[in-house]
């Protein structure tokens, strides 16, 4: 959950509009660039990274059983963590090293979007368990089985990408493929506004995406159903 | 480390941030996901505890409303919209009609010109080949005219030295033969010997007949008809062969045949009206001198059928104030 952040990027949009920002530290091909991921509301209720990200928010933070009076994970830094705090973080004592933690040990940065179905909130999900399951969905659907992988995000966003007309360059960028020095150095921490609002639905030359469902505004009662800990 | 109330956790600042986003996106996006057609009331999402709050059903209600509304007021807007872009789409479809009106016109004059410059070029390519057929013509003529001179003058040549062949024989006889007329029509045939120390111009062939007398010497043998006396060289032509006389045009006319200034007038006149959808229907004379629209009256003698055949024409039948001002001197 640490990795997600919302920010909104007032220069890129005619309207304040808030953007999910997923920050990717190091990825299979790169390592030590901060790159920054932006996502927008997308214009159909059932699709889009914000609503996911919501419905993780609740599956993470209301799960059944759960004391939804306190957080669940420790939300302050631990200076000094004692093994019980790092196996209820999900991190092997041998293993902590506690010069790379010069901030304090905070197990709510270990909380991962789609735990484990078994072994616990800081579990991380099997690859081959979520291959399989994500597969059995994609098969569900209609998808072919050469392309019922889980790179089917990637090449879905590419392709959606290409077929609004957003250039190659962005599509790279957007998909973290051959990014190049501007894009690996220098704004990185910027998302790629034409990736973005291809991938919610719009077309290019939108200057204000805004979601009329996000304007609608909740009663603050209802909101404090929700996390009320906050 | 210990804690610093001077720092702030920015990344927890940030998650908190997330947390009340979503607080917002979860009630916002179900809401909306739930709104939409074709949802089932039993759906197992709805047991959710989060869902199953009043307050979320309240909140659903608004969205149905809030999204109609945005619907309706998109609707709305575009209807609002339409009367006022209607004077707007009119005056630039009227621009447009009168731009493309305007092209047409300019267009067609265009090509009336082309064709004008077109008949003048053909006709004064047809002059110019008139011309140099002329010329080429009265060159033949005078090669032709030349070459009977020629042989004129080679068989004129040997009928004198005949002549002077049969003057010689009667001389030999005593008695110039009787049977031997001199020529009347005949030119000198053999220079005289005055003619021979004075290479001057000769007498011309008309000025009298050569008379062979007996003191003359004889003759030296006649030279052969064609390589011998018939070579131009040697052979003086008549002076009267030496003009050549011009030739009449050979039947092709050197000057354009142009329409009259009056006709082309007309014309244009009558292709205005047609540019003008005025002539419909209309018939049109022409007999080439003049061009006009055929005037006609209708049956009808009501003051209002008047006045309409006057200014704006009938059906086939143009309108006479447009006649009167264009054809008037008719």
């Amino acid at each position: 959950m640490s990795d997600l952040a919302v920010r909104p990027f007032d220069a890129m949009f005619t309207v304040e509009i808030n953007v999910l920002c997923t920050y990717i530290t190091s990825s299979k091909t790169t390592e030590g660039v901060v790159h920054n991921i932006g996502a927008l509301g997308h214009v159909n209720a059932w699709l889009g990274p914000v609503s996911a990200m919501a419905d993780a928010v609740v599956a993470n933070f209301h799960a059944p059983g759960m004391d939804e009076t306190r957080p669940p994970v420790k939300l302050a830094p631990l200076f000094e963590p004692i093994d019980a705090e790092l196996q209820a973080g999900g991190v092997e004592p041998a293993r902590y090293w506690a010069a790379n933690e010069p901030y304090g040990y905070r197990p709510w940065y270990r909380v991962p979007l789609w735990p484990s179905a078994r072994g616990g909130r800081f579990q991380q999900i099997n690859p081959a368990y979520h291959h399989k399951k994500q597969r059995e969905v994609f098969l569900q659907c209609g998808v072919s089985r050469n392309a019922a992988k889980t790179h089917l995000g990637r090449r879905a966003a590419a392709q959606k990408g290409k077929e609004a007309g957003v250039s190659e360059n962005d599509i790279k960028k957007q998909g973290l493929w051959n990014p190049g020095m501007a894009r690996g150095a220098y704004d990185a921490a910027i998302p790629n506004r034409n990736a973005m609002v291809a991938l919610s639905g719009r077309p290019l030359s939108t200057t204000s995406p805004t979601t009329p469902r996000y304007q609608v505004p909740v009663p603050p009662e209802l909101q404090a159903t929700l996390c009320p800990w906050l | 480390m210990a804690a610093d109330a001077f720092c702030v956790d920015e990344a927890l600042v940030n998650f908190f941030r997330l947390i009340r986003w979503a607080r917002s996106v979860f009630f916002q996006s179900w809401a909306a996901r739930l709104a939409t057609g074709g949802i089932p009331q039993d759906i197992y999402i709805r047991r959710h505890p989060l869902l199953t709050d009043p307050l979320f059903h309240g909140f659903e209600d608004l969205m149905v409303r809030t999204l109609g509304g945005v619907a309706q007021s998109a609707v709305s807007a575009v209807e609002q919209m339409i009367p006022q872009l209607a004077p707007v789409v009119e005056t630039a479809v009227a621009a447009s009609a009168a731009a493309a009106v305007a092209d047409l016109q300019r267009h067609e004059l265009y090509v009336v010109g082309r064709l004008d410059a077109g008949f003048d070029g053909v006709n004064t390519q047809a002059a110019t080949h008139a011309a140099d057929l002329k010329a080429h013509t009265n060159a033949a003529v005078a090669t032709v005219q030349q070459q009977h001179q020629v042989h004129y003058a080679a068989l004129s040549a040997q009928v004198a030295q005949l002549q002077a062949l049969l003057s010689l024989v009667a001389q030999g006889q005593g008695h110039p033969s009787p049977f031997l007329p001199l020529l009347p029509g005949a030119p000198a045939m053999l220079p005289s010997p005055a003619a021979d120390h004075h290479p001057a111009p000769r007498p011309p062939p008309t000025a009298g007949i050569v008379a062979a007398t007996a003191t003359d010497p004889p003759p030296p043998p006649p030279p052969p008809p064609v390589a011998g006396a018939a070579t131009p060289a040697t052979v003086t032509p008549p002076s009267f062969s030496s003009q050549v006389m011009p030739l009449p045009p050979l039947g092709v006319t050197t000057q354009p045949m142009m329409p009259s200034p009056a006709l082309l007038a007309d014309r244009a006149a009558v292709r205005e009206l047609r540019m003008l959808r005025k002539l419909e229907g209309v018939r049109i004379a022409d007999n080439g001198l003049r061009c006009a629209p055929l005037m006609g009256y209708t049956d009808s003698t009501g003051w209002e059928a008047t006045l309409d055949e006057y200014a704006q024409g009938t059906r086939e039948r143009a309108a006479i104030r447009d006649i009167e001002q264009r054809f008037g001197d008719l």
